[in-house]
């Protein structure tokens, strides 16, 4: 079983819902990007999502627009997001990185994927790479036990759904809206039934993402869901506090979160 | 020479360039597209309507015209024809490709167009089809573009577009193009992306190349009857590449027909020259040749023309320059600010600056001595106008 598939399944195991943050590698700067990392363990997320910066990210919003912006501003590169990402994963977390092709595509796949495995990756998520075009990417990921994560979006037909989902690893990725990231609040009705659709065709924990901005969504998306994503609303959180106390503030909101979907734990230590 | 692609192998390729790296929420969007396109251009009323519209509500087919005062003062006895874009409705070839569009959207459904604009000339045609077609309208266009085209923000304003300008990155055409592609993911269920170049993911570069083709398909008839004789070399401006790749292909199949692709060289400032100073990339959903840093990011392009600032190129164009079957060349600001005035003076033609590069190449050849066979067919794709203040500016 892969490392990804491995830590997504044994929280189902335990009956525990997947909070994932999304940090942009190098945002607000990189020692802080590590602080934050450790802040969302301690607020127990196991996986976590690091976004490599890219100068055009067409998928995403006004928030993460603007923190992959200052994070290349600050000279964030690929190399040196995939040495944070050796930083951070040695901590255990399971760490997925999301990004653009073009970086990668610069540096050659190959090298790529010797280079995220080596950093201890577990898994990549490419927005712009829709099945049609995953296919190299994919069994050089594979073979290196870092998992290719699939989108589905709610335009996606059934039988696509079907393709798609089949040889999935870790978690399926489900796009809440019809949109980039953090512009809009899904539904939780749709996202519900949109969980149940793509639910039939899968046994891989279902994880939603996009426009998730706090405690309440992430508990109503999690009614069918195994897990959320938080991106936008934690770069705004970060805006907020400012460098210094990012992480505090992280944890503190994290917490909520967690609370909020896994309510029988408990307030954790 | 490696035979170029004329038709992509496997979906959406041009040799190894094309694709469709976009999200997932887009491809049922594009694939349906494509269905939609096949099925149109196999149908006998929408080819018709279309020719149609071209005649009588662009003016088509536009004339070729015999530079003769410009073959004078350059030199060199070749003889030098200018195909006629300029003297479309709305004064570009864009036209061609926002009335197919047009029609491929209401076939499909859709009631709102959404598009970018670099020049404003993509701009100003979508919102003309639009009015025309009472279609909801919304354009993007980067705030930088806005300044410096004022008069065609304007035009697509009166033509009832929503006109929205664009802070983010280089302020220019790549912008437009990010904020066009996330409106388009937001609302693809209802709205129809009029992609206004040979870029993008498959199939817009086909899609826009085709409705384009009637640029090549009258110019080679039109150069024949006038001269009996194929050209000898065909030259376009190229940014993201639709009237190049309007005019080039009805001449791909002859190989004595040199295709010559005119790039925006810039300035000190920088410049726009994806082909002859990129490396193959992806941008915008389609991978191609790209102006990008060591790093993998897109680096910002310059240009005078705001139609030629962009640091990606259509796939097409990509597999013709590894092809060989059409080069590619630079000329800069200075050099295309000249050939713009050598027009308005000589011919009594405003060109516009995009244009203007593709002149400009015949001052070039004309001081290497390449100017001595011909005839040389160049395509004027469109008109000065929204240029004055520009120009004004830089003579002032």
């Amino acid at each position: 079983m892969m490392k990804l598939t491995r830590a997504v399944e044994d929280l189902r195991a335990k009956g525990r819902k997947g909070v994932v943050p999304f940090f942009t590698a190098g945002y607000p700067d990189p020692a802080t990007t590590l602080r934050l990392v450790a802040a969302a363990q301690q607020a127990g997320c196991e996986v976590v999502e690091l976004g490599l910066p890219f100068s055009d990210p067409i998928a995403d919003g006004p928030a993460i627009q603007a923190s992959s912006q200052k994070a290349l501003a600050g000279g964030m590169t690929l190399n040196g997001a995939l040495e944070l990402a050796a930083e951070a994963a040695r901590s255990g977390v399971a760490l997925v990185l999301m990004g653009y092709v073009n970086p990668l595509l610069h540096m050659g796949m190959e090298r790529f994927a010797d280079r995220a495995a080596t950093a201890g990756v577990a898994g990549l998520i490419l927005p712009d790479v829709p099945r049609e075009e995953s296919r190299e990417i994919r069994g050089l990921l594979v073979q290196r036990d870092v998992a290719w994560v699939d989108l589905v979006a709610r335009t996606t037909p059934l039988e696509r759904v079907k393709v798609i989902t089949a040889d999935a690893e870790g978690f399926v990725y489900l796009v809440s809206v019809t949109g980039v990231t953090g512009t809009q609040a899904p539904r939780a009705d749709e996202v519900e039934e949109f969980v149940e659709r793509v639910g039939c065709h899968t046994a891989r924990p279902l994880y939603v993402g996009f426009g998730v901005d706090g405690p309440s969504l992430a508990r109503a998306m999690t009614r069918r869901a195994d897990g959320v994503i938080i991106g936008s609303a934690l770069v705004e959180v970060i805006e907020r506090a400012g460098p210094a106390a990012a992480p505090v503030a992280v944890r503190t909101f994290l917490d909520e979160v967690q609370q909020a979907v896994n309510p029988t734990e408990g307030s954790r230590p | 020479m490696r035979a170029p692609e004329s038709n992509p192998p496997r979906p959406g390729r041009f040799g190894v360039y094309g694709g469709q790296y976009v999200p997932e929420t887009l491809m049922p969007g594009l694939i349906a597209l494509e269905a939609a396109y096949r099925e149109a251009m196999a149908d006998p009323s929408f080819l018709s309507e279309l020719a149609s519209l071209l005649k009588d509500f662009s003016g088509r087919p536009t004339p070729i015209y015999r530079a003769v005062n410009l073959e004078a003062e350059l030199g060199g006895g070749a003889r030098i024809y200018l195909k006629r874009e300029d003297l479309n409705h709305t004064g570009a070839h864009k036209i061609n490709n926002s009335l197919g569009q047009a029609l491929l959207a209401r076939r499909m459904g859709k009631r709102r167009l959404v598009a970018e604009t670099g020049a404003g000339q993509h701009g100003v045609a979508t919102a003309t089809v639009a009015a025309r077609a009472r279609m909801e309208c919304t354009i993007y266009m980067g705030a930088l573009d806005m300044e410096r085209q004022r008069a065609n923000v304007l035009r697509m304003r009166l033509l009832g577009a929503e006109v929205v300008p664009v802070h983010a990155g280089s302020r220019t055409l790549k912008d437009a193009i990010n904020e066009a592609i996330r409106d388009w993911v937001a609302k693809v269920e209802t709205t129809h992306y009029v992609m206004g170049s040979t870029v993008g993911p498959h199939p817009y570069p086909t899609i826009v190349r085709d409705f384009q083709a009637v640029i090549g398909n009258e110019a080679r008839a039109q150069i024949l009857a006038a001269e009996g004789r194929l050209p000898s070399m065909v030259i376009a401006c190229v940014g993201g590449g639709s009237n190049a790749m309007g005019i080039f292909n009805a001449f791909l199949a002859d190989p004595d027909v040199a295709l010559v692709g005119v790039e925006a060289g810039g300035s000190a400032a920088g410049h726009s020259a994806s082909l002859s100073a990129g490396a193959p990339g992806v941008l915008h959903g389609a991978l191609s040749y790209l102006l990008q840093d060591g790093d993998g990011q897109v680096s910002p392009a310059h240009s005078i023309a705001p139609g030629l600032d962009y640091p990606g190129v259509g796939p097409q164009h990509s597999d013709l320059k590894d092809s060989g079957r059409a080069t590619y060349v630079q000329v800069d600001d200075d050099e295309a600010l000249a050939a713009f005035h050598d027009l308005c003076r000589f011919e009594g033609i405003i060109p516009a600056l995009e244009s203007s590069h593709a002149l400009a190449w015949l001052r070039k050849l004309a001081n290497t001595g390449g100017l001595t066979s011909g005839p040389i067919l160049v395509n004027l794709s469109g008109r000065g106008d929204k240029d004055l203040e520009s120009v004004q500016e830089v003579l002032a």
